[in-house]
């Protein structure tokens, strides 16, 4: 035996690696919806600007506060289970699934005035990518809630503790964070660049 | 697990800085300055705050070299992806469509 | 999740046995049938093409069907017969045994993968059948003709094509994501990077280019089916999008894909050789520093597929100079195998002759590669029949000469049991000189300036004159030859599985883990958890009494 080291790893690494390994291609993905989306606005050389203008900075900057915050929230819920104070980390998880709740129903408000208001997802190029963009960013949102749900029943039950496997609330939670900073960037991406 | 050996960052202090983050991108966005400079500042700003949230809130900061390869090496290849695509569709000599495009119907109120 | 020994796993009914089995040798024979099955449907669509060739007068396909099969060709034979069973067969079936591992670190993930995968190619085959038929855009879908349904004719068929690919990716990536993940996490006491099995390198290299690959393709294909469904126009140039953006960021995955699939090859051919030839592997290190060379690269050359597509002339040379300089690590790879080969002990099985024959088949791909990849080359021949025989000769040693050679190397502990050695040289034979047949010649077709894609050559009238036609007669009987070839595969496989002789631990004397367990393993694997002592390809070492040193054996074992 040689002095190679010992490579088997404790159980919650693998959840860790695997959802990491999952967010790099999930990283090229957005990368490619951005790219079109940066260089399609790039070659209109401002052409887009005044239809731009009728995005609704409010709720955008609402719509961001309100994921930046349950990014917190469920960071915290990840630090509870680490302490063990498990009825502090099913609250904390709670919060996270309302603000994303919430996110989605500010989301839902803006398209139904912006579609009131003519602006539908074939009005025009920078239309298309608004509804797609934001379309697929809240299929995560919601792809998100779902897991997070799923955990906090979880939670609820008591099966989550029982069973050891608090940690999936760390990799739920890299999952969330990262469709937080897919928005971090579709906030100036199409609401500030006008 | 590891993070316990380590110092919790304070995850309310990040939020906060990303709070004043995201009020200081809304300001640059109103100020009368140039588009270029509006658009350089606001962008700035958003990376900072991805790479808050990636180092504090997903752990990037302490975690091991490989998870930390994981995360850059797509971001280096989405760069590298849109700059090479940059003299394509941005500034190709025969004119594409796109940059034909006209200014979009403003009669739809 | 059942890594630590959980009982959760011990399932006996036959459904959780069979077929909803989350086993990663039962899911990689599942990911076989699927891709030899696939690979008849290919082949068959293939004859009906080259039949319309030889005689365009009888009608056979209209050209409609004809783009159709010519698309779902494409797709079927690189997207679902390649990828089953280069990845999904040899990745799953080898990787947990290579590395001593009872299983993937996510047995259900990878259960889930293959009934996504199988969910993909039903939608596949049931686009044949919509009305409009099936997809006829080719299989890289460009844009604007793939954009809206009335420039072909297709409307369902597209957007299942579509669907089914989206699918087949998603699968992939849970697929490549358990790779990784057991890989890194699971390999057995003493397995260090440097000990692993090429066979492993090469499938982690290709899981790796294709998770980082195929993101901006998944982008451009959700945009695509926007365009199709909900009359965006994000690749309609009258509706302000460029189509030249379709063609890049299909191309941006579709160029590392065809890595993907010719670095699982290249691992068969890097197991059999030194096994079939007694001799350590010749520079184990520089293959891996190659490979990943090449990883690197691969992500920077795919604009040579569109030099004439109207991009940026700025661009081709960047790319011209990228893609002959991706021919240096792969160079460097094929010298170290047919280094291998040198005076070693050659035992001429089936499976090595298949690995021998990838290597010479596949040379030709790769030195007519370096004409494509010229920007002023590529001019003259791109789109016709010069670039379909190259990328034949490519794709066709990786997805079957390579896939062959890993069938008649893996079978006896995939199945337990021998498959027949003299039915396996008649189909080499058969499928060696039928493929050389068909391909060598539309080298010419091209040059003499032959374009793709054309239900009837002869509408053109120098593409009517008596040679060529007797050319197209040719290449089409050397097809049918090549077709019927498989029979022999066909019955040997199917008779072997049941009627085989049955086939003892390790039948071909080779060095690395999966040989020192049972044929077949147990669920599970290994009865006794291995400690490897020593690099696989520890063959005609001086220091052991056999021309073999199996990983888990160590010195003392043996001497003492």
């Amino acid at each position: 035996m040689h002095g190679t080291q010992a490579n088997v790893q404790p159980r919650p690494e693998f959840g860790k690696l695997g959802m990491w390994w999952f967010l790099a291609s999930e990283i090229m993905t957005f990368g490619g919806f951005l790219a079109v989306y940066i260089l399609y606005r790039a070659a209109s050389g401002g052409g887009w600007t005044e239809t731009a203008e009728h995005v609704s900075i409010a709720l955008g900057s609402i719509n961001t506060f309100v994921l930046l915050t349950s990014s917190l929230t469920i960071v915290k819920s990840t630090e509870a289970v680490n302490q063990g104070e498990y009825d502090r980390a099913k609250n904390y998880l709670g919060w996270t699934i309302l603000l994303g709740v919430v996110f989605l129903a500010i989301k839902g408000v803006e398209y139904t005035s912006e579609i009131r208001h003519g602006f539908t997802p074939i009005t025009n190029i920078f239309w298309n990518f608004y509804f797609a963009l934001t379309g697929l960013h809240a299929l995560h949102i919601l792809v998100g809630i779902i897991i997070n749900l799923v955990l906090y029943i979880g939670a609820v039950k008591g099966t989550l503790w029982r069973e050891d496997l608090g940690h999936r609330i760390e990799v739920a939670g890299l999952y969330w964070h990262f469709v937080d900073i897919v928005w971090i960037f579709l906030f100036p991406l199409l609401y500030l660049s006008y | 697990m590891a993070t316990e050996a380590h110092d919790h960052p304070n995850y309310f202090m990040v939020w906060v800085v990303l709070l004043l983050l995201l009020v200081v991108s809304l300001a640059a966005a109103y100020m009368p300055f140039s588009q270029t400079l509006t658009v350089i500042l606001i962008f700035v700003i958003a990376a900072v705050k991805a790479l808050l949230v990636a180092s504090f809130f997903m752990h990037l900061k302490i975690e091991g070299k490989l998870i930390l390869a994981i995360a850059i090496v797509p971001v280096i290849l989405f760069v590298i992806m849109t700059i090479s695509l940059l003299p394509d569709i941005v500034y190709n000599p025969v004119e594409t469509a796109t940059q034909k495009l006209e200014a979009p119907k403003s009669t739809v109120h | 999740m059942d890594h630590n020994g959980n009982t959760e796993l011990r399932e006996n009914s036959f459904w959780r046995k069979y077929l909803f089995s989350a086993d990663h040798k039962t899911i990689g024979k599942q990911y076989l049938w699927l891709g030899l099955i696939m690979a008849l449907v290919g082949g068959i669509l293939a004859y009906f093409m080259r039949k319309q060739l030889a005689w365009p007068e009888s009608e056979t396909l209209t050209p409609n069907v004809y783009n159709a099969f010519v698309t779902m060709h494409g797709t079927i034979m690189v997207f679902f017969v390649a990828m089953p069973i280069l990845l999904g067969c040899f990745g799953n079936f080898l990787i947990p045994l290579m590395i001593g591992a009872d299983d993937m670190a996510f047995p259900r993930l990878n259960m889930l993968s293959f009934w996504t995968f199988f969910v993909g190619t039903l939608l596949l085959i049931l686009s044949f059948f919509v009305p409009g038929g099936a997809a006829a855009a080719g299989w890289t879908g460009y844009a604007p003709l793939s954009a809206k349904p009335i420039y072909t004719g297709v409307n369902w068929g597209l957007n299942l094509w579509i669907l089914s690919l989206a699918l087949e990716f998603a699968s992939v990536l849970m697929g490549g994501v358990n790779f990784m993940t057991t890989a890194i996490t699971m390999r057995a006491e003493g397995m260090s990077w440097f000990r692993l099995p090429l066979m492993v390198w090469m499938q982690l290299s290709a899981a790796i280019i294709f998770m980082l690959s195929v993101g901006p393709t998944i982008a451009a294909a959700v945009l695509l089916l926007l365009d199709r469904l909900v009359g965006t126009g994000f690749f309609v140039p009258a509706q302000g999008g460029d189509p030249l953006l379709w063609q890049h960021l299909f191309w941006f995955f579709g160029h590392p894909e065809v890595y993907v699939v010719l670095l699982p090859g290249f691992g068969v051919l890097l197991e059999i050789l030194p096994a079939g030839s007694r001799k350590p592997i010749f520079g184990y290190r520089i293959i891996i520093y190659s490979t990943l060379v090449a990883g690197v690269l691969s992500f920077i050359v795919w604009a040579h597929h569109m030099f004439v597509s109207g991009m940026n002339p700025n661009l081709s040379m960047p790319f011209s100079i990228t893609t002959i300089l991706i021919s240096v690590p792969f160079a460097i790879v094929i010298f170290a195998m047919i280094a291998t080969m040198w005076r070693g002990s050659i035992r001429l099985t089936t499976a090595m002759s298949f690995a021998i024959g990838t290597l010479m088949t596949f040379l030709m791909g790769g030195v007519t590669g370096i004409f494509n990849g010229s920007a002023a080359v590529d001019i003259f021949i791109h789109d016709t029949y010069f670039v379909v025989a190259h990328f034949h000769y490519t794709l066709f040693p990786a997805t079957f000469f390579a896939a062959f050679a890993g069938i008649y190397f893996w079978f006896p502990k995939m199945f337990g049991r021998m498959l027949n050695e003299t039915w396996g040289k008649v189909h080499f034979w058969l499928t060696f000189v039928g493929f050389n047949l068909v391909f060598l010649p539309m080298f010419r077709l091209g040059m003499a300036g032959h374009m793709r894609r054309l239900a009837d050559p002869t509408q053109y009238n120098f593409l009517s004159t008596e040679s060529i036609k007797s050319t197209q007669i040719f290449i089409t009987w050397a097809a049918i030859g090549l077709l019927i070839g498989q029979a022999p595969f066909i019955v040997n496989f199917l008779r072997s599985i049941v009627a085989g002789e049955v086939a003892e631990e390790n039948p071909w004397q080779a060095n690395t883990l999966e040989w020192s367990t049972a044929s077949p393993p147990p669920h599970g694997n290994f009865e006794v958890r291995p400690i490897v002592h020593h690099d696989p390809y520890n063959y005609s070492s001086p220091d052991a009494d056999s021309d073999w040193l199996p990983q888990d054996q160590s010195l003392e074992e043996i001497t003492t």
